[in-house]
């Protein structure tokens, strides 16, 4: 039972991996999701060499000029400009980065703690799992929101805080679904196995829990992203994120939100780069479960 | 059972306690208190006398006990802003909320249970995608964006509705809210009602798929009243854990949406006093929001061990 | 700042001779005879004029307010929205009119003595507080005392006096603390009349919350967020006065917001809106626009008292150049739809000894680089600049546009916004950075004007001064002790010529403040602080 179900396991994964790839471009919810994620993660990395202008340019006589479809717009401000003339493009693609920093950013952390804790509390049990689990739920008790705004209110606003804020607010979903998985599964036959077999439990963390959580933390993951890109906006609308030279997509919502009846570009465009990134990444996060999450799946073993 | 409603209501005066104690560290994160508490334009006898009123000058865990007691009575001392106990300016606010709160939970019910049954039924069809479609919107679109577009479109064009405000009338001597409540509560209600509209699906979903469902098909029994007697009623007891997470998003929403439509609420106040770095309200606000989580996470706890009657009548799960 | 337009309180409005100049110069003058009260100052643009509407009687007026109230008592207002709300509940001795003169009001007629320092003041009969109690001198000499208290914080109203005596029950004398030529609208219109007995009775904060004066309206609710409502007070002194029989005032935070209010027609009357809720509502059925020129100055300060010190602003050359060097046409045009005005000083239009000759700093690019070149910074220097957010419309925005074109010149400007009560704190401790952007207004009198320049460049004696010029406090000191009125409006033109020259300020623009109204409000007279009085205003329909 020792060296066959290692390595069965590792086949299991692999070959849901590749099965995964397949499916990906056969569904087309899981492929536009994908695309915009990619298309998201470029604009962001490669703002320099795509965006039309720099977004910090100002020209106070092109000010408020709409976009290319309306009379008096052009295709050298293709979405418009702002109130101070910056090109409505290019600051929303520089928004990119901050909407995908905070949301890779702030996920990368609430995923990495909470997979640790997680994995300690569902593994280890006893002491540690009460009061994980107990501080976990607590921070769970207050609204997120109200949590991210208490804390904004006192440290101030800055992208790194955003970041930091949002990261550590969201460990308690990670902790708990990794919690949850790590207790079904160490309760497994092929675990009971290894352990009876002797094999070191470093190891087991490693190469059987872990990579079953790849499935529920992934979709986890796209989900949360897109919940902090939402956040992120709202943060700014009410003043505590960036400051409001940096492009941000809340920011220019809530720049834009006085002359949203004369001026709807400036307000309109980044709401809908906001709704295309949730959609994208929910669509992704969708299909990711579909795909990888035995759970749901239709397909008999 | 018994124990278990005990055992939960402890386990919720912990939650209270943890929640305490994080609010407190929260406003001394940034160093001395005392700046966010005290009013700007206090001379420094003013200072002194607010230090020894919220016990600044005494060791921390002086301080804590003394926090906790003030917090158990709601005491968190005086808004900045408005000069009066955050008690008062809070609790005066509050109802407004639980109002707008409530409908738009019967919009969030009365819309997403229905269409995720009807997606959950339907699954893989057109009719699914669809309103998974609109569901995925309502993740997706920001709260306080979509308050403008409503008011531009339905009260200023349309003018079906004010564009802000809460008008009342009378009956029977009490004041209940007029038509002023449905742009609010419809924007507030958007993302609950995503959630529980995708929650019944899967509900839905999984439950068709057990065994005794698929009997009872097998036997016979028409579609809609296999639907009825067990897949629904199986479906909603975990619902009520899934309306007792909304909570936090309706306080969570409530934030912008009042902002936006001058609805006289806690929201607002709340997002209010964070613009105006008034601490002792943020405080006292995030303490309530936090406990009213709690309460109905609570709740939904003791109301579902009710109600899944396997553990009611103490089979194992 | 909004706060500081009511630092004396709500007076006086357009360009008008100083009446008060002519009192105080001479020895027992009686005051001016009141005009028929019945009259609310109707003037040639007057609602009376043939075939405009007439003010109707009764009916309710909705008014929303842009910030959410904390106390509408006038003395602890914290700006022009909550006095707006609170003097409709109050009077003063006298009153400035529209045309900026002075009424009798609580106050019959008046005398000065000899030496300008004590006015007697005979006060009307008949005049009751909402709660019944008679005004008298010793509700004067209760307000005095229950005013200068300082946890009020316009208190400073108040200590202007040294003393308030009871002669009898219609005559007070007030004395003045120091020599003041503008003693008497300060004190006059600047002190609202507080009852004895119910103000002891619940005190300075209750007060605040639930005001009772002798005024038009009297407070019926007030519904924290929700709503204040005040109705007509039956027994008020002005026969015939007021028209309405009930205000409503909304406050409505979103801006947008507010003005779909009024588009509605839920709203009859909306200050604050931006420029393109002006331009969007331009052509709507039912309202009215009132524009006006705000007598509020923008500006970037600079600062020679602390961190300002040893950096090259110090030098008029190097503020002369930058001044040239800020496109204050196009921000206007960019930002506020060209509503505003380009600002030459720190005084306006309306001020006593405004010289309309001097002219704001054009736009020219090659001049500002030339003269810092003179000055030795051909290369340019590095600077840094801080702003408040959320407190001015596009202030942000103008920052970020005078931060860019400084840029152009040659000089770095690092800009840090922030939230605008810490950087209120920071002004009044003179901590913020070299730069800083602010404004300030002030209403069309000379007391008003005076503060203005005081408070921002008092230098070291005034709590939110970055700038301290001997010639300007020369000039300040002239102003308190020149008596004659002719003789002061020429110090006051020497103080623009000053302000100009060797500039304290990068000045930038004065608004203009858009407001409006729906089509049934009559008589609505906002004055240019955005203060407004009710109780002559009507709705028909």
């Amino acid at each position: 039972m020792s060296a066959p179900a290692i390595d069965a396991d590792r086949g299991e994964v692999s070959g849901r991996v590749s099965r995964g790839w397949r499916a990906l471009l056969r569904s087309p919810g899981g492929a536009a999701g994908a695309l915009v994620f990619v298309a998201l993660t470029s604009m962001a990395v490669l703002a320099p060499l795509v965006a039309p202008h720099d977004p910090l340019q100002q020209n106070l006589r092109a000010a408020n000029s709409p976009p290319f479809w309306s009379d008096g717009g052009s295709w050298t401000y293709a979405l418009g400009t702002d109130s101070l003339g910056r090109d409505v493009l290019s600051r929303i693609i520089y928004g990119a980065r901050v909407s995908l920093a905070v949301a890779i950013g702030g996920v990368a952390i609430a995923l990495t703690l909470g997979l640790v804790f997680g994995l300690i509390a569902g593994y280890f049990g006893g002491r540690f799992d009460r009061f994980i689990v107990s501080a976990n739920d607590l921070v769970l008790s207050v609204p997120y929101t109200l949590l991210v705004i208490v804390i904004a209110a006192v440290v101030g606003n800055s992208l790194f805080n955003v970041i930091l804020i949002f990261g550590i607010t969201d460990v308690p979903v990670f902790l708990r679904v990794t919690r949850g998985e790590v207790l079904k599964l160490r309760d497994s036959t092929f675990i009971e196995a290894a352990r009876a077999v002797g094999v070191p439990r470093r190891r087991i963390l490693w190469a059987h829990l872990v990579p079953n959580l790849v499935g529920p933390l992934g979709t986890l993951a796209t989900f949360e992203m897109s919940s902090m890109i939402l956040y992120e906006a709202g943060l700014s609308f009410l003043g505590l994120s960036v400051p409001p030279s940096t492009p941000s997509w809340g920011n220019m919502i809530s720049a834009g939100r006085d002359s949203l009846e004369v001026y709807p570009w400036i307000s309109i465009a980044p709401g809908v780069a906001i709704i295309v990134a949730g959609l994208g990444l929910n669509l992704l996060g969708d299909w990711f479960r579909d795909a990888l999450d035995p759970r749901t799946r239709r397909v008999p073993r | 059972m018994c124990r278990y409603i005990l055992g939960r209501l402890a386990q919720a005066a912990l939650m209270v306690m943890g929640l305490l104690v994080l609010v407190f560290v929260l406003v001394r994160l940034s160093g001395d208190p005392i700046n966010l508490l005290a009013p700007r334009d206090a001379t420094p006898e003013q200072i002194d006398e607010i230090r020894v009123a919220y016990g600044l000058d005494r060791p921390v865990i002086a301080q804590f006990g003394e926090f906790v007691v003030d917090a158990v009575q709601l005491d968190f001392g005086t808004s900045i802003r408005y000069k009066q106990p955050v008690r008062e300016v809070a609790l005066e606010r509050m109802p407004a909320t639980i109002e707008l709160g409530v409908a738009a939970l019967i919009i969030a019910v009365g819309l997403g249970i229905p269409l995720g049954v009807l997606a959950g039924m339907r699954a893989g069809s057109r009719t699914d995608g669809t309103v998974r479609g609109v569901a995925l919107l309502g993740q997706t679109i920001p709260d306080f964006w979509l308050s403008l577009v409503l008011i531009l479109v339905f009260a200023v064009n349309l003018q079906w509705f004010p564009p802000f405000g809460r008008d009342t009338f009378t009956v029977g001597g009490i004041a209940i809210p007029d038509e002023s409540i449905v742009l609010p509560a419809v924007a507030l209600a958007l993302f609950p009602m995503a959630q529980l509209l995708r929650f019944t699906r899967s509900a839905v979903l999984e439950v068709a798929g057990e065994d005794y469902v698929r009997i009872a098909r097998s036997k016979g029994m028409p579609r809609r009243v296999v639907y009825r007697r067990y897949v629904l009623k199986n479906a909603m007891i975990p619902l009520i854990s899934v309306l007792s997470l909304q909570v936090g998003a309706l306080i969570s929403g409530s934030l912008y949406i009042e902002n936006v439509f001058a609805w006289p609420g806690a929201g607002g106040l709340l997002a209010e006093a964070v613009s105006n770095r008034d601490i002792p309200l943020v405080q006292g606000l995030a303490f309530l929001g936090g406990l009213i989580t709690i309460v109905f996470s609570v709740l939904a706890d003791v109301l579902y061990t009710l109600a899944d009657p396997r553990i009611r009548l103490g089979v194992a799960r | 700042m909004a706060s500081r337009t009511r630092t004396r309180g709500v007076v006086g409005t357009l360009a008008a001779a100083l009446v008060v100049a002519a009192c105080a110069g001479a020895a027992d003058d009686a005051g001016p005879v009141a005009p028929d009260a019945g009259q609310s100052g109707t003037s040639a643009e007057g609602s009376t004029a043939a075939g405009a509407p007439t003010v109707g009687e009764g009916g309710e007026l909705v008014v929303a307010l842009a910030t959410q109230p904390t106390a509408i008592d006038p003395i602890n207002a914290p700006s022009v929205v909550e006095g707006n709300v609170a003097w409709q509940m109050f009077d003063s001795l006298i009153w400035i009119n529209d045309e900026g003169e002075i009424e009798p009001a609580l106050a019959d007629s008046w005398t000065v003595s000899d030496d300008g320092m004590t006015y007697t003041f005979e006060l009307r009969n008949g005049v009751t507080f909402h709660n019944g109690e008679v005004f008298d001198a010793a509700a004067v000499k209760f307000t005095w005392e229950v005013g200068s208290n300082p946890e009020n914080a316009y208190y400073d109203s108040f200590t202007l006096a040294s003393d308030v005596t009871v002669v009898d029950a219609d005559t007070v004398t007030i004395t003045a603390a120091e020599p003041n030529a503008l003693f008497l609208i300060q004190v006059g219109a600047g002190w609202p009349m507080f009852p004895p007995a119910h103000y002891a009775e619940v005190g300075l904060a209750e007060f605040a919350r639930a005001p009772i004066g002798t005024g038009p309206f009297e407070l019926v609710e007030w519904a924290q967020g929700d709503r204040i409502v005040l109705e007509k007070f039956d027994d008020y002194w002005r026969e015939g006065y007021p028209k309405l029989d009930r205000v409503v005032f909304r406050p409505i935070v979103e801006s947008s917001t507010r003005a779909a209010a009024v588009r509605t027609g839920d709203v009859d009357l909306v200050q604050r809106l931006s420029p393109t809720d002006a331009v969007s509502l331009g052509g709507a059925d039912g309202v009215n626009l009132v524009e006006y020129a705000n007598n509020r100055v923008y500006y970037i300060a600079f600062n020679n008292l602390t961190s300002g010190v040893g950096m090259p602003t110090e030098d008029a050359k190097v503020r002369q150049a930058m001044n040239y060097a800020i496109d204050k046409e196009a921000i206007i045009a960019a930002l506020f739809e060209g509503k505003g005005n380009p600002s030459s000083a720190l005084l306006t239009e309306g001020d006593v000894g405004y010289d309309p000759t001097i002219t704001p700093y054009p736009y020219d690019p090659d001049t500002a680089q030339q003269l810092l070149a003179e000055a030795g910074y051909s290369d340019g220097f590095e600077i840094a600049m801080s702003c408040p957010s959320d407190a001015y419309t596009n202030f942000v925005e103008v920052c970020e546009a005078v931060a860019a074109q400084l840029g152009e010149i040659g000089i770095t400007v690092e800009l840090d916004v922030m939230e605008s009560g810490a950087f209120w704190d920071l002004q009044a401790e003179k901590k913020l950075p070299a730069l800083f952007g602010d404004s300030w207004s002030a209403n069309s009198n000379e007391a008003s004007a005076y503060d203005r320049i005081f408070g921002a460049l008092g230098g070291e004696a005034a709590s939110f001064s970055a700038w301290s010029d001997p010639r300007i406090d020369e000039l300040l000191a002239s102003v308190r002790t020149t008596l004659d009125d002719g003789e002061r409006a020429s110090v006051f033109t020497e103080l623009h010529q000053q302000l100009h020259e060797d500039p304290p300020f990068i000045y930038l623009y004065e608004p203009v403040t858009i407001e409006a109204t729906t089509a049934r409000v009559v008589n609505y007279r906002p004055r240019n602080a955005e203060d407004f009085w009710l109780w002559a205003v009507g709705v028909e329909g």
